[in-house]
């Protein structure tokens, strides 16, 4: 298999609407732009195994004017979902994961210690929203591919939170197999505000954890009417420091929280604040810090300032102690 | 000035690389080589073949801009009843050649548009000792289109939803009427040629992964530059002939799993309806029939695919049952006289068919199917409207 697999394609699926599903017994369902094809083969592969050799399932679809319907069964855990014209000329993949027993067999060993894989870029854990250009190479081996799985907050909650139902989460991601040339790839994964994980795998097989490369990124926005430096916690209070091109400046904060009782991950805001903007653009906002469980919140805070038409979203990593904060 | 020039060639070699370095080939293609045979009212014909090879090497430029330029051919070699102009004949054999070139633009992932150019050229023999390219109804489609794409993933039942715009011009090259041929102008010469106006809309609605609901809906306007409209006292007024087609479709697929089998049902509704300005008159019966062509048409298409999965064996039967109600065209009796309903043509079509995967890329398949009409007209002197019709082919089909 060879080629770069983009974020855009001609395979869309229609079914499953969210990236974790409950069951391992898997309907896809949606449809081709490509008008001249009338099967596609499917190869359903785990992302990473526990060491053993895992021959991939694989399986041929019927296209109807387009429009291909037809189930999978998946493995534990993470899977890529690989549709192929017959010849394999056009491959497009998505990752699913499965949490039927996942959550019973976690995965043994470190992440990434024996990963040949070295990353370049990005260089810094905060990076801006959007297509972020990821590049590195491989330390050994003559693996001809890299495949990247971009994992984002939205992804988070539905594997964390949401038991079975359809549609609230996050749809599967696109796969990229990025072609390695002289042991280098790069390649644009779309980052989402908060914390976001990718997952590098060189080769066309699954590894075991230990070989598989894993590296988080904080999603931020910053446009350039504003510029936000990291909050600091004083007591009670988080207090937000910035310069801006103009005001009025207003902030608020919004965390993901995962409701023990109703299974279910809600949106939990708090109010907006008025900031106060002194000559110069200099700004400061006061947010009230209500803290939170370690387990309830599902991704980082993240801290939304509007400046005038300017918009700023940055993730905002609260102290693991919360009472060392002091004002 | 040189340092300007050095600059945009810079800029347009910088392009151009990024271009070529980011572009990515698809190939696909497909072929099939069949052999088969046709049985007409029990006669059978000889055993025949049939081949037929499609390309698309997919060129991606790059996430947004896509060309997807496609080549086909093929030959029958079996009878085939084909309506090619308004009513069915019966060709002997066939060949097509043919390909259109479509560049598609995504704008964001939910939403694209493209634009397509195609030609196909039409070989029919309609007796075995008829010369390919002589063939009367030989036919030539040139058209060009353009439709954009509106996917909404999100919704509560994730839709796609594509509208479309095509313009075709259909000419029969080896056709002439025979009263222009002896010098006759007042009827047309072409009186096949044609050129069609396509509007065209179609939805894909997901309710959950087992079931999925597609609408189709297409406006047709077919102008006939060279066909004048017959009057009421058999006279050509100046008017051309404008046939209307409005065609709506809705098809609902299910699919259900039986142990390591699964089962996709599908059911589909269509309704054809055609006005035409166009109006006949029998030289016979010296008879004026007005809006001689305009019908309206149901038909209501079951089937059901059963896939072996671990075999990777499919079989599929379905049925077309379709009946067409002539609005105004009278039926006739055996011989030749005007009965008082209209007429009617109901048809049926069973088809089956079977294949099964034999190595990489090859699959063998066996098909059959079997038509059988029927219609309240007795008068059979042109056109045959009471028949059976069937045929079965197997072959190979390579798939890449």
């Amino acid at each position: 298999m060879a080629g770069v697999l983009r974020a855009e394609g001609f395979v869309h699926l229609a079914h499953p609407r969210d990236f974790s599903v409950p069951e391992d017994r898997l309907v896809l369902q949606g449809w081709v732009d490509i008008s001249g094809l009338r099967r596609l083969q499917l190869e359903v592969q785990p992302f990473h195994s526990d060491g053993d050799s895992v021959p991939p399932r694989r399986y041929s679809l019927e296209l109807e004017d387009g429009r291909f319907s037809g189930e999978v069964r998946l493995f534990d855990g993470l899977n890529l979902v690989l549709f192929q014209s017959p010849g394999g000329g056009m491959t497009e993949a998505y990752a699913v994961f499965c949490s039927a027993t996942s959550h019973k067999r976690p995965p043994a060993g470190g992440w990434g210690e024996k990963s040949p894989l070295v990353l370049v870029e990005p260089h810094s854990l905060r990076v801006p929203v959007g297509k972020t250009p990821v590049s590195g190479f491989l330390t050994e081996g003559e693996d001809k591919n890299v495949y990247l799985v971009a994992l984002t907050p939205r992804m988070f909650s539905s594997v964390q939170g949401k038991p079975s139902g359809e549609g609230a989460g996050s749809p599967p991601p696109r796969v990229f197999r990025l072609p390695v040339t002289g042991r280098r790839f790069e390649g644009s994964p779309p980052i989402e505000p908060g914390g976001n994980v990718l997952l590098f795998r060189a080769g066309d097989a699954p590894l075991s954890p230990g070989h598989i490369f894993l590296r988080s990124v904080l999603g931020e926005i910053q446009s350039s009417g504003v510029v936000v430096d990291p909050p600091v916690l004083k007591g009670d209070e988080i207090v937000v420091r910035g310069r801006c091109a103009e005001g009025p400046v207003e902030a608020r904060i919004s965390t993901l929280v995962f409701d023990p009782k109703t299974g279910k991950i809600v949106s939990r805001e708090s109010e907006n604040r008025r900031g106060i903007v002194q000559e110069g653009g200099n700004f400061l906002v006061i947010l009230p810090y209500v803290p939170l469980p370690e387990s309830a919140y599902v991704d980082f805070p993240l801290l939304r300032i509007q400046a005038g038409r300017s918009i700023a979203v940055i993730p905002w990593i609260p102290p693991r102690n919360p009472e060392a904060g002091s004002r | 000035m040189k340092f300007h020039k050095c600059l945009a060639a810079g800029i347009c070699l910088t392009t151009v690389a990024s271009a070529v370095a980011e572009t990515r080939f698809l190939p696909l293609a497909q072929a099939t080589v069949a052999g088969g045979a046709t049985w007409y009212e029990s006669k059978r014909s000889g055993i025949k073949g049939l081949a037929s090879a499609e390309v698309t090497p997919v060129i991606e430029f790059s996430d947004r801009w896509v060309l997807l330029p496609t080549f086909r051919g093929s030959y029958t070699g079996n009878q085939t009843a084909m309506k090619v102009v308004d009513e069915g004949t019966l060709f002997q054999q066939e060949q097509k050649y043919g390909g259109e070139t479509k560049l598609l633009y995504r704008w964001t992932p939910q939403f694209k548009t493209s634009c397509w150019l195609g030609d196909e050229t039409v070989f029919l023999k309609e007796t075995t000792d008829e010369k390919w390219t002589k063939g009367l109804y030989d036919n030539r489609t040139f058209l060009f289109g353009g439709d954009m794409e509106l996917i909404r993933p999100s919704w509560r039942w994730p839709a796609l939803f594509r509208l479309g715009a095509e313009y075709s011009r259909v000419h029969y090259p080896n056709y002439t009427s025979l009263a222009s041929q002896t010098g006759d102008p007042l009827m047309g010469a072409r009186l096949f040629d044609t050129e069609n106006t396509i509007l065209s809309f179609k939805s894909l609605v997901s309710p959950t992964g087992r079931i999925q609901w597609q609408s189709t809906f297409m406006g047709l306007l077919a102008s006939y530059p060279d066909q004048k409209v017959l009057g009421e006292q058999g006279d050509y007024t100046e008017g051309k002939r404008r046939d209307w087609y409005w065609t709506i479709g809705q098809v609902l697929s299910f699919l259900h799993s039986i142990g390591s089998a699964e089962a996709a049902y599908s059911f589909g509704l269509e309704g054809i309806r055609r006005d035409s300005n166009q109006n006949y008159l029998d030289s016979l019966f010296l008879k004026h029939l007005p809006d001689y062509f305009d019908y309206d048409e149901g038909a209501f298409s079951p089937s059901v695919r059963l896939r072996l999965k671990p075999a990777a064996m499919v079989l599929e039967a379905g049925v077309r049952i379709s009946r067409r109600n002539y609005r105004r065209r009278p039926a006739q009796n055996a011989d030749g006289s005007y009965a008082s309903k209209r007429m009617f043509v109901r048809d049926t079509t069973y088809s089956v068919g079977f294949s099964s995967a034999l190595v990489d890329h090859v699959r063998a398949f066996v098909q059959g199917d079997l038509e059988t009409a029927t219609s309240n007209m007795r008068y059979e002197g042109f056109y045959r409207y009471k028949y059976n019709t069937g045929s079965v082919r197997t072959g190979l089909t390579f798939e890449f």
